[in-house]
């Protein structure tokens, strides 16, 4: 009995030790910084693109109404601002100002506030256009959420360029974000730990999913996905002649997927498991006409380097734009 | 007794600190915050677990705890099914529309000539394929029809499938009205950009060739890969 005790004990002690470890560890908020700075860039550039056929789909004549939208989700709870807009002028104000926000959070301006409006604006925008969406959205979607919640202004972005210099010294701090005195940071861990959590299980879902597909076990869903003529914007068809190569290639996804979230948490196999996203994601990328979901994945992947590693790439060309101060 | 008590308290005072450390936030702030975090990673946990078919009934319930509302406010309601179960064919709309002095304008979506950059073609794509999905639904058939012997079955299994046939065909009614709802709006803004006054659409399904196809020279666009089926007959609205 005491030994079984004893069990429980040792587990509910290594589990808080492990949980607050996990979580409550200040972090550098580096990490999350270039996920912003990225991140935030893929955002600002999807909405960008909802310029070139605003009226198409968010006006009062879309192809995809608001009645529909909301009858979609069925929920009162998938929100849209957008929906309350009627006329095209209003449309495209509030359209500019959405632009205006997202590049500012993308550089790290005010960025407490801007990230806030950013995840507003991101999901106003799926809520209000469901059938014209896809993994990108899926994407931007979380990281807006977590970027929200950690100092993602912190690094790599103007609020700390001007921070240093005191450049906006008087502008409240509420809202130029406290970037200067932020190093190492508890939200930024957790909103790290989350984009990882979060990532894992999109590839566990993913990759389970398809292996309830027959193509994804009898290896011809690679091929499947190249000779997608809709897809395709690399002609990969010359694969035809190297079907254990296809089949080599639709295996490895999809065990990636699955082992994902065991893999990448060990200090050894996780730049293997990232290693091998690159050429996955960069596949969809180029192969199939996907740039931006395939960049947006490894965007969200970053979560896994560490702020060490972030700042030893970066400091040099840093340092060379004077963006940064020599030996910091 | 008393030894055994003062054991307790000195096992008690050599506990890890869980509370004490390299932890900047007490530990009623973490074990507040904690509670959010594991309800938050347990609900996008939740999203495709209960997401596309197949799921449990489970897993239907537990989303109906208030996860999928939570869900739906912070946009993480996805079953990341990304290429699953199988890549699968490609679909279009192609398009008909007849402008008031009778010319014709044929066109398909999404048309890489028409839309550019790749993501607003992307866009595009994206509504032929819920489109496709949305009106690829058959009524259900007569459980009379589908079973020869049907009236030889037990009264109970004759009441089961004809209530399962009642409920099939109100989905079907409900998905063939809420296909409608899309497909009219889509057809209106055909029509407005190019000036229309008529519109008829046809869902287009784009199959994969074989790799022994495609090493016997069959072209991605052959042909004979397409198939259609008429989607309706729609007039421009004022």
């Amino acid at each position: 009995m005491n030994t079984i005790t004893a069990y429980f004990r040792e587990l509910r002690q290594a589990s808080v030790a492990g949980w607050n470890k996990f979580w409550f560890l200040p972090t550098d908020p580096a990490t999350l910084g270039m996920i912003r700075l990225l991140g935030g860039t893929m955002i600002f550039y999807t909405h960008l693109i909802w310029s070139l056929d605003l009226m198409g789909f968010f006006g009062p004549k879309a192809r995809i109404t608001s009645d529909f939208a909301k009858e979609f989700y069925g929920s009162s709870f998938a929100w849209s601002y957008l929906h309350w807009i009627e006329s095209p002028g209003m449309l495209w104000t509030v359209h500019i100002l959405a632009l205006i926000a997202l590049a500012m959070f993308a550089a790290g301006l005010f960025t407490r506030v801007t990230s806030v409006l950013a995840f507003i604006i991101t999901v106003a925008y799926m809520h209000r256009a469901p059938g014209a969406l896809f993994g990108l959205d899926q994407i931007n979607s979380l990281l807006a959420l977590y970027l929200m919640i950690g100092p993602a202004g912190a690094a790599f972005s103007l609020d700390n360029i001007f921070a240093r210099r005191g450049w906006l010294n008087f502008i409240p701090v509420w809202l130029r974000g406290d970037a200067e005195t932020v190093g190492e940071s508890v939200t930024a861990n957790i909103a790290i730990r989350m984009i990882q959590l979060h990532m894992c299980i999109v590839y566990l879902f993913a990759g389970t999913g398809k292996l309830l597909g027959g193509s994804w076990w009898d290896g011809t869903a690679m091929w499947q996905t190249f000779a997608n003529y809709e897809y395709q914007s690399l002609d990969m068809t010359w694969l035809a002649g190297f079907p254990l190569l296809l089949n080599f290639m639709t295996h490895l996804t999809v065990a990636w997927e699955v082992s994902y979230i065991a893999l990448v948490w060990p200090r050894l196999t996780r730049p293997l498991v990232i290693a091998l996203a690159i050429p996955l994601h960069l596949g969809i990328a180029f192969c199939m006409g996907m740039m931006t979901f395939g960049l947006v994945m490894l965007i969200a992947n970053l979560a896994f380097v560490s702020p060490a590693l972030i700042r030893a790439v970066t400091s040099p060309l840093l340092m060379k734009l004077r963006l940064m101060p020599a030996g910091a | 007794m008393a030894k055994q008590s003062a054991e307790k308290q000195a096992e008690k005072k050599t506990e890890p600190a869980e509370t004490a450390g390299p932890y900047p936030w007490s530990a009623k702030l973490r074990g507040v915050v904690s509670i959010f975090l594991t309800l938050h990673v347990f609900a996008v946990f939740v999203a495709p677990w209960s997401g596309p078919p197949p799921a449990s009934e489970l897993s239907f319930e537990v989303s109906r705890l208030g996860f999928r509302e939570y869900l739906h406010a912070v946009n993480i309601n996805h079953g990341y099914r990304f290429f699953a179960p199988e890549p699968g064919r490609s679909h279009l709309i192609r398009y008909e529309l007849q402008r008031a002095d009778g010319s014709i304008v044929n066109g398909t979506f999404p048309d890489l000539e028409e839309q550019w950059p790749r993501l607003l073609y992307h866009r595009h794509f994206m509504v032929a394929e819920m489109i496709n999905q949305m009106t690829m639904a058959e009524p259900p058939r007569e459980p009379r029809l589908q079973f020869p012997n049907f009236d030889a079955f037990p009264p109970a299994e004759r009441r089961r499938l004809n209530n399962e046939f009642i409920r099939l065909g109100r989905d079907y009614e409900a998905a063939r009205r809420q296909a409608e709802e899309l497909l009219s709006p889509v057809a209106q803004r055909l029509m407005i950009e190019h000036d229309a006054q008529v519109a008829r659409l046809w869902a287009v399904e784009h199959a994969i060739p074989t790799p022994e196809e495609v090493e016997g020279g069959m072209e991605l666009t052959d042909p004979r890969l397409y198939r259609e089926r008429p989607l309706g007959e729609f007039r421009r609205q004022s």
